[in-house]
């Protein structure tokens, strides 16, 4: 029953605290960068560009390293280590040193009674091999920052299609084929995945990141043999690399709670959740707390290896666990997998859990790097000249891109995919009702001139822009009904009113359709509009219809599908006269938004104001023939412009607040404060009033300059004269520091302390706060007061006419 | 199939107890040897092994080997429909999907049947390595979940020192720190409890001997343990002291109680320390109920087995130890 080398074993089970010597010292990527991170209190990105040749190789811990009481030593018997290797992790400066050369090896994981995996560090080893044969053509010259145009991104795509192009038709043979780590039909090993994370992380360099995903994707593709959806490997390889379990409207999230992660990982590492608390405030990156602390518990046996299904199923027992005593099962689910992680790994599942994978990896990079490796699978082993391979790869992403954009849902998309490539894509899968895709979205502009350059002889037409939220109506054949947010979230929970509603605006011709609209509250008495922030004090979950006392109208504009038919492709003025005809204007309840076809600039003046006055937020401009008109899911067009009050030049008051609390920064901003808490002077009481948390705006410099500056202003509890509202930030503060902070507008708050009582029994807050410059010259007492705060809002209010709110969703539409 | 007649439910129900905190899901392997059950805690740093005699049922069937995979919440729940008295029949045919369970009262007047539904589980056996051990201790369970119930409210992990002097446990935290030293009770109860005990017994008599009147007999045992020369002498004339203070004390209990009193018996290769989490020690000592006496198996860096022996076969359960933090 017990395996003979096991016992063999049992006299010299030192705890072998894994050999750190060997092979590892010289990768400067992951444990090295990252630890000296925290020394330097550097941001991460610079580490990275500093060490980084143009390809690197993080290195994982190979799993024979793992030490293992019971299990044969990783070949190096002979080594002295002391059998008790002091301090592990907690004590900060031995704890840097340590990561240096243990880190990267990531953690002695003792595994009691472990036996050998064998088949992991064969997957490591091969998978580096591959990236050595094919990981050097990439130079540094591309994609060295996130360029935010589209268009710009559109060529670095094309840009990304030559050169994979290059790469795959230079070395075809020698290609992911190579990589023997699982076999067709396999589970994908979850290190596998890892390390290809890893990789990813290393770099910023999006073409870098595509190719990385591109030819890891490839893998998996090739060996997934599923014929189901639920059974493909590829599609929980996505999945895990967005950090979803399903698509968005599913509504199955992640997103565990910090101290329920902090307790499974203290349970199943056997430290304590202070230090644990600890190292988080040090590292900042819960992940690799978890990946530093496995070691003062060994394991017994050491479980199977994770792999890619396993670790999907679990997380969305995670994800869907409810009610009685679902926290413990939870944490259970936790330990199981954190016990499995060898390397990295643990790293990565924290991550997963937390909700935020933090790797650079934006979902458009995805979508282009499985267009590509599906692209490249159909190739199979033709050989193909280099320009049409290129052409080929780029005529895919398209595909799937504009596919993806219509039918958001990857658990549809991939299978179809994997059966039958890119180029039947289209006919499988399009826009259906039920699955939300993804709002168009509009630029913003600063002035009506700008909007006639750019529709200067084109046909076009202004819109009300309402001050609502984004809801996309579904009617689906069988009838029912179903509202979408903005992000895809199924709102039809929130808006049982609507659902009601909308039959009464539809015309018999209709039995499916999906509009695009702005849900608005209303003032049934008044017959008003009223500010988005009314709307926002709805319960979002369980509400009934009859309790509702907040009336939604609807403004539809945009009608995407018709009884079975996408309209994506037909111009506005087409959708738009559609829409006129199949549905019929409700009072109170549902109407067309407000439109104007006129081109003088007066004009578009006047009904700017009128707008303003009604209610809205300004205008949306957008055209409305030609082939620029056609509706773009997810583009951020210049198409649509909006118009916004905020926007034009002079609105936007300054204030100066005073610095009362901060929050500890993560990721890159750990060791410094990553975002503050103002607060505006109160004369009358003498107090300061919280305001707004501010986060945005600021250089690493400057946050490490005011880590400086505040730090010693620090104080243990706060302090009396502050009122703190709802605010809790991490540290609180000597009210000393004033800052000059410029707002898009004021909005009543229950979290802030300005002004209660004055206005509202709430307070009021900044909208997006940005920060200006620091008043030197100002003391805490001459700080904006409230009053001037309650007047601000109070103007707003009037030359609004009772609109503006919180909620931060209206930034992008 | 299988058919396995145990005399009182309090048995069963008293091995769930102590399981279920650690695990929830197993297999029981049923062969014709018994029934056993092997699990890890998810964290993969503790292990249970169950082991219920053939011989030791009221009666007992198995025609072939089967794997019950069974969810222990569940069978806690199902065993709580039983009285403490009842003889409980388990029942499952070849590729059973379901256990069923009988409850059957002393009197034969009250019969309950009730089914499980079983899962698969796919659980490797895992091997465990047959270990000589360092130190062994015996000592009363009450005692040991005693130790562990009083250190928890100190800090989180316990330290156990084996040595001459006798067994310390000591644990540090916040509020502060305490330690249990128990020493070794020469001539307690020797006839009392189950087999492993007995055999403990035998052992340590020449050992006591050793210590107590053949000094120089401990000598070659110290040149193992090389490198502790100077503190190994003072130690050891620390043990003697103390030695002779137990066999004193000793004594005098062993008049006031009688036999029934468990005494702890230490059996030493060689000076052990270990540290060990509390929270799982804790939950080990909840068998307490089971057996009178518990023993504790230790030997540097190797996991710590702790044995309880009871009628019907035996409990153990490993424990990785924790490598120290600071």
């Amino acid at each position: 029953m017990s395996d003979p080398q096991a016992k063999n074993n049992i006299i010299k089970k030192k705890k072998r605290v894994v050999t750190s010597d060997d092979e590892e010292d010289e990768s400067p990527i992951n444990g090295a960068s990252s630890s000296k991170d925290i020394l330097s209190s550097q941001p991460e990105k610079q580490t990275v560009k500093e060490s980084s040749p143009p390809h690197k190789k993080p290195k994982t811990s190979s799993p024979e390293k793992i030490a293992s009481i019971f299990a044969p030593p990783p070949k190096k018997v002979e080594k002295p280590k002391s059998s008790n290797e002091p301090s592990k992790s907690s004590s900060s400066s031995k704890e840097q040193e340590k990561t240096k050369t243990n880190g990267k090896e990531s953690k002695p994981i003792a595994s009691i009674f472990a036996k050998a995996s064998s088949s992991k560090s064969k997957i490591k080893v091969e998978k580096e091999d591959v990236d050595m044969e094919r990981g050097s053509p990439t130079n540094d010259d591309e994609g060295e920052e996130e360029l935010e145009e589209e268009d710009e991104e559109d060529e670095q795509e094309e840009a990304a299609a030559v050169k994979l192009a290059s790469i795959f038709t230079k070395n075809h043979k020698s290609v992911p084929v190579a990589d023997k780590g699982w076999k067709d039909g396999e589970a994908v090993p979850y290190a596998a995945l890892v390390s290809t994370f890893e990789k990813i992380e290393a770099t910023t360099k999006r073409l870098e990141i595509l190719e990385l995903l591109t030819q890891f994707f490839l893998v998996v593709a090739k060996r997934d043999t599923a014929k189901q959806a639920k059974d493909s490997n590829l599609l929980k390889v996505v999945y895990l690399c967005i950090n979803r379990l399903c698509p968005d409207y599913m509504g199955i999230e992640l997103g565990i709670g910090e101290t329920l992660l902090i307790k499974a990982i203290a349970e199943s590492t056997g430290r304590a959740t202070t230090k644990i608390k600890e190292d988080l405030r040090k590292e900042g990156d819960l992940g690799k707390v978890a990946m530093n602390s496995r070691n003062t518990q060994p394991t017994m046996f050491k479980p199977k290896a994770l792999t890619v299904p396993y670790v999907f199923q679990n997380l969305t027992e995670i994800a869907k666990a409810t009610g009685n005593a679902s926290q413990a099962k939870k944490v259970g689910i936790i330990k199981k997998l954190l016990a499995a992680c060898q390397g990295n790994e643990a790293k990565f599942i924290v991550r997963s859990l937390e909700g935020k994978l933090r790797i650079g990896l934006a979902d458009k990079t995805l979508v282009v790097a499985l267009a590509h490796a599906i692209v490249l699978k159909g190739m199979g082993e033709k050989k193909i000249p280099h320009d049409k391979l290129a052409a080929k790869l780029e005529e895919g992403a398209e595909i799937v891109k504009s596919v993806y954009s219509e039918l958001p849902n990857y658990d549809l998309v991939i299978p179809a995919l994997l059966e039958g490539g890119v180029e039947g894509l289209k006919e499988h899968c399009k826009l259906t009702p039920g699955v939300p895709l993804k709002p168009m979205l509009a630029k913003p502009t600063k002035a009506i001139g700008e909007v006639l350059d750019r529709f200067e002889g084109k046909e076009f037409t202004c819109e009300y822009k309402y001050d609502g939220e984004r809801a996309q109506v579904h009617l689906l054949e069988d009838g029912s009904i179903a509202v979408f947010s903005r992000n895809s979230e199924n709102m039809s929970a929130k808006y049982p009113d609507l659902v009601q509603q909308v039959p009464r605006a539809i015309k018999p011709s209709v039995k499916s359709f999906v509009i695009d609209a702005e849900a608005v509250a209303y003032d049934l008495e008044t017959k008003k509009i009223l500010p988005f922030q009314d709307l926002s004090r709805r319960k979002r979950k369980d509400v009934k219809a009859e309790d509702i006392t907040v009336r939604v109208h609807l403004f539809a504009f945009d009608l995407l599908y018709l009884n079975g038919e996408s309209l994506l492709t037909k111009e506005l003025k087409e959708r738009r006269a559609l829409l006129q005809e199949h549905f019929q204007p409700v009072e109170s309840e549902f109407a067309f938004a407000k439109s104007s076809d006129s081109r003088a600039t007066e004009e578009i003046a006047a009904f700017l104001e009128e707008s303003v006055k009604d209610g809205c937020e300004g205008l949306m401009v957008k055209m409305l023939t030609t082939g620029n008109s056609t509706y773009e899911p997810s583009r951020r067009s210049m198409n649509w412009l909006k118009l916004k009050k905020d926007y034009l030049s002079g609105v936007g008051d300054s204030l100066d607040l005073v610095v009362v609390g901060a929050y500890h920064g993560k990721g890159k901003r750990t060791a410094v404060y990553g975002a503050f808490l103002l607060a505006c002077y109160d004369q009358d009481s003498e107090n300061f009033q919280t305001i707004c948390k501010i986060g945005t705006g600021f250089s690493e410099e400057f946050l490490s300059q005011s880590y400086e500056i505040l730090k010693p202003l620090e104080i243990e509890t706060v302090r009396g004269d502050i009122e703190t509202g709802n605010a809790k930030p991490d540290v609180w503060f000597e009210p000393k520091v004033v800052w000059e902070v410029l707002t898009a507008d004021l909005s009543l708050s229950p979290v802030y302390a300005a002004a209660h009582g004055v206005v509202d029994s709430r307070g009021i807050s900044l909208r997006f706060p940005r920060f200006i410059k620091i008043r030197d010259d100002k003391s805490a007492d001459e700080a904006t007061s409230s009053e001037q705060v309650s007047e601000f809002y109070q103007r707003q209010v009037t030359a609004g006419g009772g609109k503006k709110g919180g909620g931060g969703e209206d930034d992008f539409w | 199939m299988l058919e396995a007649r145990v005399k009182q439910a309090a048995v069963l129900k008293k091995l769930l107890d102590a399981i279920k905190e650690l695990v929830t899901d197993g297999n029981l392997d049923c062969t014709d040897e018994g029934i056993a059950l092997q699990a890890m805690d998810n964290s993969h740093v503790a292990l249970v092994s169950l082991k219920l005699v053939a011989e030791q049922f009221e009666s007992y069937r198995c025609d072939r080997n089967m794997p019950l995979g069974v969810n222990l919440t569940s069978l806690t729940k199902i065993l709580k429909c039983a009285k403490d008295q009842d003889v409980v029949t388990l029942k499952a045919p070849d590729d059973a999907d379901s256990l069923g369970l009988v409850f059957e009262s002393p009197k034969e007047d009250r019969v309950g049947e009730y089914e499980m539904k079983l899962m698969d589980i796919d659980q490797e056996h895992l091997g465990i390595p047959d270990t000589q051990y360092d130190a062994t201790i015996t000592m009363s369970s009450a005692e040991f979940q005693r130790i562990c119930r009083d250190l928890a409210a100190l800090g989180e992990s316990v330290k156990i020192e084996a040595s001459k002097e006798g067994v310390r446990f000591s644990s540090e935290g916040e509020v502060g720190n305490g330690s249990v030293l128990l020493k070794q009770s020469a001539g307690t109860d020797r006839s009392g409890g189950g087999s492993s005990s007995k055999k403990a017994a035998v052992k340590r008599d020449p050992d006591e001997e050793d210590e107590e009147e053949i000094e120089e007999d401990e000598k070659p045992e110290i040149d193992d343990e090389e490198g502790e020369d100077e503190q190994d002498d003072e130690d050891r004339s620390k043990k003697r002291k103390s030695n002779g203070k137990a066999k004193t004390t000793k004594k005098a209990k062993k008049d006031d109680s009688g036999s029934d009193e468990i005494g702890v018996s230490i059996i030493l290769e060689k000076q052990v320390s270990l540290t060990f989490s509390l929270k799982y020690l804790t939950n080990f000592a909840k068998s307490a109920p089971l057996a009178r006496e518990v023993s504790l198996h230790m030997s540097n860096d190797v996991p710590l087995l702790v044995q309880f022996d009871f009628e019907q076969g035996t409990l153990q359960f490993f424990l990785a130890p924790k490598i120290s933090d600071e």
